[in-house]
C-alpha cells in the first residue's frame, strides 16, 4: 500500500510533467512561429478581413512608396486596388521582398506583414476609436530597410538571360540593403509568361535558393582548420592537381583527367591555398579534421540551424549528416558534395568574418508605423550567434583581403578601400557552366557592407560574380552608404 | 448588431472570460490546497485512520501500524518492515477480510509460519496470533469493533502456542482499563512539556535507553509516513477523543 | 451535538468559483445572442447557468459527490456546449442531452463502486465483454476517418473503445490489486492489438498509456514500462512485416507531423488548418463568435482544442489545460486516500486515462506529438465519448465516497474508544 501510494505519486509528477509540456510547447510555438502560420497563404481568416481594412504602405528606407492603395469609384462601389511603385524597374526589383497582392512570392512582405499592414497589430483601444468616428481601419506603415535604387541597379548588373540573387547587408547591425532575386516579374502586371517561366520567376532564389557554396565554403573550412590545427597558418601541404582518395580524383579547376592536363599548385601554406582557391589542399584539411570537426565548425557557422529570424524566412543551410565517404567528406572541403546553402546565408558567413566572428541577425523591416504616425514597432539589431574566435576572424579577413588583393578575386577590387573576398565556381551536375559565387565585404568601419552574389549558370566566380560585387560597393560607395 | 460592433464587443469580452477563467482556477487551486489540508489534518486526529491495528515485533518490542493490505519484507516500500536475516525485500502480501481476518499470503518461496506452523498457502491471522517471517517474529494485534471471528471460539487450522492468560485478553471489546500489556518492556517515561494530555503511566514507551528530555519516537522513524502518530495506548486515545 | 460537530462537513467549492461559472456562461452566451438576436442563445444564457447550479451544488445531495471535481467537470461541459453551439447550434443541443445522460451515468458510476463490495465475481465478464464489444466492429463496424471501430446501432453510431475503458479500468486495477500483473498486462496487450488492427491509433495509445502507468503505479517496476515500451515496438517491428501496406499509412501520418507544411492543401490540410487558427487567435483569441475556426475539418471534434485558442485565446487555452491538471491532481488525492490497493488504482487510472487523453489530443492539435483522431474530454462533440468520460470521474467521486465513508468509521470507531482488542 505504502509502496503504491508512493509509486501514484510518481505516476501524478510525470503526469504534471505531461501538461507542463503541453503548456510550454503551446505557448512556444504559438509566441516562436504564431506570426508565420498567420502569414500563411492558406490562411484564409485574414482573407475574410482585407475588405475591411485599407492596408498599409509599404516604405523602402528612404521613404519611397513600394506598395500602396489606391481607391476608385466604381459602380458597384469602392473599389480599392494595391499599386506598387510607380517606377517598372523599381518594382520589379523589389517584387521578391515585398511579394504581390496574388500572394505568389512565399513569405513577401505583403503576406508575412499582413498582421501589421492589414491591422491586426492595432490596440482595442484604436479600434473602438475607429468605430465611433466612424472611420474605416487602415492598417500600419512597414518601413523596409531595403533601398529600392539600390536594388534596381544591381538587378541591372546581372547578365542577360541569367538568374541568380545578391544580397547585401550592414554586417554591423544585420540589416540588409538588397534582396534581390532574378529573373523578376512585374507585380502590377502577372502575366502567363511569369507563371510558365521555367527559371521560375516567383521563386526567392536570394531566400530560398539552396545552392551549392563551392569555393566560398572555403572560409568555413579554413576557420575549422584555424580552429582546430595549432599550426594551421605555417603547415606546408603538397598540391599535386589531383588528389586520390578511394579511387576517384579530388581535382582542380582547370585540371581535365581525360586529356591529361594537370594544374597544380606545389606546395603552399593555407594562405596562399586559399588564395588560388586549391581544391587539393581544402580536401586534405577536410580529411585531416575529419567529418566531426568540419561539421562542427560548421554548424557554428549556422549549417543545420533551423532559422527563425523575426522577419526573414529563409531555407535552412544543410551539412550532410551521416554515412559519408572519405570521398564525400575530401568534397564537402571545398563546398561541394551535398552541403547547400542560400546566398543570405553566404552572405552572413562572410558578416561572421568582417563582424569579428560575430553572425548578426539579418531583418528587413525597419520600423512599422501606425496610421496615426505612432511608431508600433522599431527594429533593433540581435546578435544571431558567434561563429568563431575574433583572432581567427582576423586571420580569415587576411586571407580574403589577399583574395582581392592578389588571388583570384581581383575584379573586385576598388581604389581607395579595402575590399576582402572569396570566389566559388560551383558545380551543378544538370548545368553547362558553373555557378559563379562571389562573398565579400568592405573591411571600414564606415562603410560596414557584406554581400554575396551568385549566377546561376555562368561559369567562374572571379570574372562574373567579383565585377558584380565590385559595382555594387562602387555604387553604394559613390551614393553616401 | 453590425459585425464591427458584434466583433469589438467580443474582444472586450474575452478579457473578461479569460479572467473569469483565472477566478475558477485559483479557487479550484485554494480549494484543492485547502482539502489537501483538512484531510492531513483529519489524519492527525485520527491517527489509526485506514489502519486495523499494529504489527508488534516481538524480537525489538517496536510496533508498526498495519494497514488493511500491504507488503511486508525488508525491502523500503513495505508497509511492514522488518530489517531481519531471512526475511525478503517482499516476504508476505496481507489482506484484511470482512468477517475472516488477516489474510497472510506468502510470496513465492518465503518462509512463513503461523503460530509456529509453517504456512504455504493463504491463511488466516486473528488478533494475537504469532507470525513467524524467517528470522522475525511477530504478533498481529488488531483493533476492537472489526468484523473479525472471536480467536477463542474460532478454530483455527494451526495450533494455537500462546498461553491460557493471553486467550483471554483476545475475546474482549472490553473496557480500557483491561487492555492488554502487549509490549514487552515497559519503560519510566519522558516527558515533553507540549504532550501534556499524556501521563507517564498511561504513555507505551519505546523500549531501551533513552535520553531525558528525548521525544518517543517510533521505529524506522524514517520510514514512516508524516501523518503517523505513533502508537501510543488506546486510554490515551480515548481520554483524547473525548477532550475534543 | 458533540457528534455533529465531529462529522466532518464536505467542502465544496466556494460560493465565488460557482458565481464565476455562472457568470461565464451568462455572459457568453447573452454575447451570442447579441451577435444575431436568436433568442434560443438568449434562453440558453439563463438556464446554462441554472443548470451548472444545480450541477454544482444540488446534484451533490443526490449521490456523494466531490463538489470541486463536479464545478470542474461541469465548466468544462458547459465550454463544449457552448463552443459546439456557436459553431452549430444543432450540436450544441445534442451535446446538452450528452451531458444530461452523462451525468445520470455518473452518479451510477459512482453508487456503484460506492457500495460494490468486490469486483471478484464480475472481473472475468468485464474482460470478455471488454475484449468481444472492441472486436466488434471488425465483424460488423463502419469506417469513420480510416478508423474502423465504430459502431451503427439504430441510426446512431458509437465507439465500443469508449465504453470498453471503463471495465478495462476496473478490471485492470481488480486483478494489479491481487498482484497478477502478468494476466493484466495480457488482457490490456489484447484491447491494444484489437484497436490497432482497426487503425485506431488514438485509443490504443491511450489504453497502452493507461496500462503502462496503473502497471507501474502497482508493482514500481521500471522493467514492466521498459518491457511494455519493448514489446509496442516490437510489435510495430512485426506490423510492418506483415502488413506493410498500413503500416506505411501510419508512417505516412507521422511525416505529416514532421512537417505538415509540405503538403497544405493535402495531407496536412486538417493540423495546417488547426495551427492556422491558433495562430489567428494569438495570445487573447479573436472573440467569441468571431473567429472561422469552420474551416478546419472535424473541427467540433479532434481540434475542439484549435477552436478554444482560435476564439478565447492561447492564454484561456492554457487555463483549460491547467484544469484538466487539477482534475488529474483531484484524481491522484483521491487514489492517495484511498483505503484499499483496488481503489487506489482504480482512482490512478481514472486520472491517468483523463491526463493521457488531453496530452494525446491538445499535443496532436499544437503538434508536439502525431496527431491521432481522440476526443477531447468533456468538450468534444460526441455523445458516448462524453458518457464514458463524465463516468470516470463517476468512479474517482465513488473511491472518494468510499474513502470518506471509511474515514467516518473510523471516526466513530475512535469515538468509541477505539483501540485494540
Amino acid at each position: 500500500m505504502k509502496q503504491v501510494k508512493n509509486n501514484i505519486r510518481r505516476v501524478c509528477i510525470f503526469l504534471c510533467i505531461l501538461f507542463a509540456l503541453l503548456a510550454a510547447y503551446g505557448g512556444y510555438s504559438i509566441t516562436v512561429n504564431g506570426n508565420r502560420w498567420f502569414s500563411s497563404g492558406a490562411n484564409t481568416f485574414v482573407r475574410s478581413k482585407k475588405k475591411d481594412v485599407i492596408a498599409g504602405h509599404i516604405l523602402d528606407r528612404n521613404g519611397q512608396v513600394l506598395a500602396y492603395n489606391q481607391q476608385s469609384q466604381t459602380a458597384e462601389g469602392t473599389k480599392t486596388t494595391r499599386l506598387y511603385h510607380t517606377d517598372p524597374l523599381v518594382r520589379r526589383a523589389m517584387v521578391h521582398v515585398v511579394g504581390d497582392s496574388q500572394g505568389n512570392v512565399n513569405n513577401g512582405v505583403e503576406s508575412f506583414m499582413a498582421s501589421s499592414l492589414y491591422g491586426f497589430q492595432m490596440s482595442l483601444v484604436e479600434r473602438f476609436s475607429c468605430f465611433f468616428r466612424g472611420v474605416q481601419r487602415t492598417g500600419d506603415d512597414v518601413r523596409l530597410t531595403l533601398d529600392s535604387r539600390l536594388s534596381a541597379y544591381a538587378s541591372g548588373l546581372f547578365p542577360k538571360g541569367k538568374a541568380g540573387a545578391l544580397v547585401v547587408m550592414n554586417y554591423k547591425t544585420g540589416e540588409m540593403l538588397a534582396e534581390i532575386s532574378l529573373p523578376q516579374y512585374d507585380p502590377q502586371n502577372v502575366t502567363a509568361q511569369a507563371k510558365n517561366d521555367p527559371q521560375k520567376p516567383f521563386y526567392n532564389r536570394a531566400v530560398q535558393g539552396l545552392y551549392a557554396p563551392g569555393s566560398t565554403f572555403k572560409i568555413v573550412t579554413a576557420s575549422s582548420a584555424l580552429e582546430n590545427f595549432t599550426d594551421a597558418a605555417t603547415r606546408a601541404w603538397q598540391c599535386t592537381g589531383q588528389l586520390q582518395v578511394g579511387d576517384r580524383f579530388v581535382t582542380d579547376a582547370g585540371t581535365d583527367m581525360a586529356s591529361g592536363k594537370i594544374v597544380s599548385h606545389g606546395q603552399l601554406n593555407l594562405l596562399r591555398a586559399f588564395q588560388v582557391s586549391c581544391n587539393n589542399t581544402f580536401a586534405q584539411i577536410a580529411l585531416n579534421l575529419g567529418d566531426q570537426k568540419l561539421k562542427r565548425t560548421a554548424e557554428n557557422f549556422g549549417f543545420n540551424d533551423n532559422f527563425l529570424f523575426r522577419d526573414v524566412v529563409v531555407e535552412n543551410s544543410s551539412y550532410p549528416r551521416e554515412n559519408r565517404t572519405e570521398r564525400e567528406i575530401a568534397w564537402t572541403g571545398v563546398g561541394q558534395s551535398g552541403l547547400t546553402a542560400t546566398p543570405l546565408h553566404m552572405c552572413m558567413v562572410a558578416s561572421a568574418v568582417a563582424n569579428d566572428g560575430v553572425m548578426m541577425e539579418p531583418y528587413t523591416v525597419m520600423r512599422t508605423v501606425s496610421a496615426n504616425g505612432i511608431m508600433r514597432t522599431e527594429a533593433e539589431s540581435r546578435v544571431y550567434k558567434t561563429a568563431m574566435k575574433p583572432e581567427a576572424a582576423q586571420v580569415l579577413k587576411g586571407y580574403m583581403r589577399t583574395v582581392v588583393q592578389s588571388g583570384t578575386g581581383t575584379a573586385a577590387q576598388i581604389p581607395g578601400v579595402q575590399v576582402c573576398g572569396k570566389t566559388g565556381s560551383a558545380e551543378v551536375d544538370t548545368q553547362e557552366n558553373t555557378n559563379a559565387w562571389f562573398v565579400g565585404f568592405i573591411d571600414n568601419d564606415a562603410h560596414p557592407y557584406a554581400i554575396s552574389v551568385v549566377v546561376e549558370d555562368a561559369g567562374g566566380g572571379g570574372s562574373v560574380a567579383a565585377p558584380i560585387a565590385k559595382q555594387v560597393f562602387q555604387w553604394m560607395l559613390n551614393n553616401g552608404y | 448588431m453590425s459585425g464591427e460592433a458584434y466583433e469589438l464587443l467580443a474582444m472586450l469580452m474575452r478579457y473578461v472570460f479569460v479572467a473569469l477563467g483565472v477566478v475558477i482556477l485559483l479557487r479550484a487551486a485554494r480549494q484543492l490546497q485547502k482539502d489537501a489540508r483538512a484531510h492531513k489534518k483529519e489524519m492527525k486526529r485520527l491517527p489509526d485512520a485506514g489502519l486495523i491495528g499494529e504489527v508488534v515485533d516481538l524480537d525489538t518490542g517496536k510496533s508498526q501500524p498495519l494497514p488493511r493490505e500491504g507488503l511486508m519484507g525488508s525491502g523500503g516500500g513495505c508497509d511492514i518492515r522488518l530489517k531481519r536475516r531471512g526475511v525478503r525485500r517482499r516476504h508476505v502480501l496481507f489482506e484484511f477480510v470482512e468477517g475472516k481476518g488477516l489474510k497472510i499470503k506468502p510470496h513465492f518461496g518465503s518462509k512463513v509460519a503461523m503460530e509456529g506452523v509453517e504456512i504455504k498457502a493463504p491463511a488466516y491471522a486473528l488478533h494475537g496470533t504469532n507470525v513467524t517471517l524467517g528470522n522475525a517474529h511477530i504478533r498481529i494485534r488488531l483493533f476492537a469493533g472489526l468484523n473479525v471471528p472471536n480467536p477463542a471460539a474460532f478454530q483455527m487450522d494451526v495450533q494455537p502456542m500462546y498461553g491460557e492468560e493471553e486467550m483471554v485478553y483476545a475475546d474482549v471489546p472490553q473496557p480500557f482499563e483491561q487492555v492488554p500489556q502487549a509490549m514487552p518492556v515497559q519503560m519510566p517515561v519522558s516527558r515533553m512539556p507540549w504532550d501534556d494530555a499524556i501521563s507517564p503511566d498511561e504513555a507505551v514507551q519505546q523500549p531501551g535507553p533513552q535520553m531525558p528530555g528525548q521525544m518517543a519516537v517510533p521505529a524506522l522513524e524514517e520510514e514512516m509516513p508524516e501523518d503517523y502518530v505513533p502508537y501510543a495506548s488506546p486510554v490515551v486515545r480515548h481520554r483524547r477523543s473525548e477532550r475534543r | 451535538m458533540k457528534e455533529k460537530n465531529h462529522k466532518r462537513r464536505r467542502s465544496g467549492p466556494g460560493r465565488a468559483m460557482v458565481s464565476a461559472v455562472m457568470l461565464f456562461f451568462f455572459l457568453a452566451f447573452f454575447l451570442l445572442f447579441l451577435q444575431d438576436f436568436n433568442w434560443q442563445s438568449l434562453a440558453l444564457a439563463l438556464i446554462v447557468p441554472v443548470i451548472i447550479l444545480f450541477g454544482s451544488f444540488g446534484i451533490s445531495r443526490l449521490f456523494p459527490a466531490d463538489t470541486l471535481l463536479l464545478s470542474l467537470v461541469n465548466f468544462l461541459c458547459a465550454l463544449g456546449v457552448l463552443v459546439l453551439y456557436r459553431l452549430s447550434p444543432e450540436r450544441g443541443l445534442t451535446q446538452a442531452l450528452n451531458y444530461g445522460v452523462g451525468v445520470a451515468a455518473m452518479i451510477g458510476c459512482t453508487l456503484l463502486i460506492r457500495y460494490m463490495p468486490s469486483f471478484r465475481f464480475v472481473n472475468w465478464a468485464f474482460m470478455l465483454g471488454s475484449v468481444a464489444l472492441l472486436a466488434l466492429p471488425l465483424l460488423i463496424g463502419t469506417e469513420r476517418n480510416g478508423a474502423n471501430s465504430w459502431i451503427t446501432f439504430g441510426g446512431r453510431s458509437f465507439q465500443p473503445s469508449e465504453i470498453v475503458k471503463i471495465a478495462l479500468l476496473i478490471s485492470m486495477a481488480h486483478m494489479l490489486a491481487k498482484r497478477k500483473v502478468i494476466l493484466t498486462m495480457g488482457f490490456a496487450a489484447v484491447c491494444v492489438l484489437v484497436l490497432a488492427v482497426q487503425n485506431d491509433f488514438g485509443t490504443a495509445l491511450l489504453y497502452f498509456g493507461t496500462a503502462l502507468v496503473l502497471g507501474y503505479a502497482a508493482t514500481g517496476s521500471v522493467l514492466l514500462v521498459g518491457a511494455g515500451v519493448g514489446g509496442a515496438g516490437a510489435a510495430v517491428v512485426l506490423g510492418n512485416m506483415i502488413m506493410p501496406e498500413r503500416f506505411a499509412r501510419a508512417m505516412s501520418r507521422v511525416n505529416v507531423w514532421l512537417d505538415p507544411w509540405q503538403d497544405v492543401q493535402g495531407a496536412g490540410y486538417q493540423i495546417v488548418q488547426g495551427l492556422i487558427a491558433m495562430a489567428n487567435g494569438g495570445l487573447w483569441g479573436v472573440g467569441l463568435g468571431a473567429g472561422n475556426a469552420t474551416v478546419i475539418p472535424e473541427h467540433y471534434n479532434d481540434f475542439i482544442f484549435a477552436v478554444i485558442v482560435n476564439e478565447f485565446g492561447m492564454i484561456f487555452g492554457l487555463l483549460v489545460v491547467l484544469m484538466y491538471a487539477f482534475i488529474m491532481i483531484r484524481g491522484i488525492m483521491i487514489a492517495r486516500n484511498a483505503r484499499t490497493l483496488f481503489h487506489a488504482l482504480l482512482a490512478t487510472g481514472c486520472a491517468a486515462m483523463i491526463a493521457l487523453q488531453v496530452f494525446v489530443i491538445i499535443g496532436g492539435n499544437i503538434k508536439l506529438i502525431p496527431l491521432t483522431g481522440i476526443t477531447l474530454p468533456f468538450i468534444s462533440y460526441g455523445g458516448t465519448s462524453l458518457v464514458s468520460s463524465l463516468c470516470i470521474i463517476g468512479i474517482m467521486q465513488g473511491v472518494a465516497a468510499r474513502s470518506e465513508a471509511g474515514v467516518n468509521e473510523d471516526r466513530e470507531l475512535a469515538m468509541q474508544g477505539g483501540g485494540l482488542k
